[in-house]
């Protein structure tokens, strides 16, 4: 493999893992709702 | 209601107390965060929703055009109403912390009823739980 391939799979890698890190930076753990109309 | 909203896409358990009217929906990991749907599943069962708050983990970044937000995840970003809490957070702790807190992102205007879902949720910090 030449260092120029190797260099762009560690790139495309590095870049797919910030992605994931950012698409979850966070969470809803939950959601409470008052309702009415409710019997 | 229990029945209905537990089977929309992304909510893991679903708790309902019929006696106070309060509703607690817990998403399963890793799920969109939707109020809108929430609203209209809430809706279709019957009921209105007079309340939303939400227990979260984001971050609060300071955006230059909608000033200060709270980002959940990258399709999760909600303006956050300012307030004393929000702005001693953003004093002491500054953009980009991470930040557990429980917020307000709805409440039913008093006197007429209002069936449609609001076009934004603009969120309320109550208290930060971290």
């Amino acid at each position: 493999m030449t260092a120029k391939r190797l260099s762009l799979f560690l790139f495309i890698g590095m870049t797919l893992a910030a992605g994931a890190i950012q698409a979850h930076a966070g969470k809803v753990e939950r959601i409470d709702l008052k309702v009415e109309g409710m019997t | 209601m229990q029945q209905h909203l537990g089977r929309q896409v992304g909510v893991g358990k679903v708790d309902v107390s019929l006696v106070d009217g309060k509703v607690v929906i817990y998403p399963k990991e890793d799920s969109h965060f939707d109020p809108v749907a929430i609203f209209k599943a809430v809706y279709d069962s019957g009921v209105s929703v007079t309340e939303m708050t939400i227990t979260a983990n984001g971050e609060l970044l300071d955006d230059p055009a909608k000033g200060t937000v709270f980002r959940i995840a990258s399709n999760e970003v909600f303006e956050v109403k300012p307030n004393v809490i929000s702005e001693q957070w953003m004093r002491q702790a500054g953009s980009g912390k991470n930040i557990k807190l429980r917020g307000l992102l709805y409440k039913k205007p008093s006197g007429r009823v209002k069936r449609k879902a609001p076009e934004t949720f603009p969120l309320e910090i109550l208290e930060v739980l971290n």
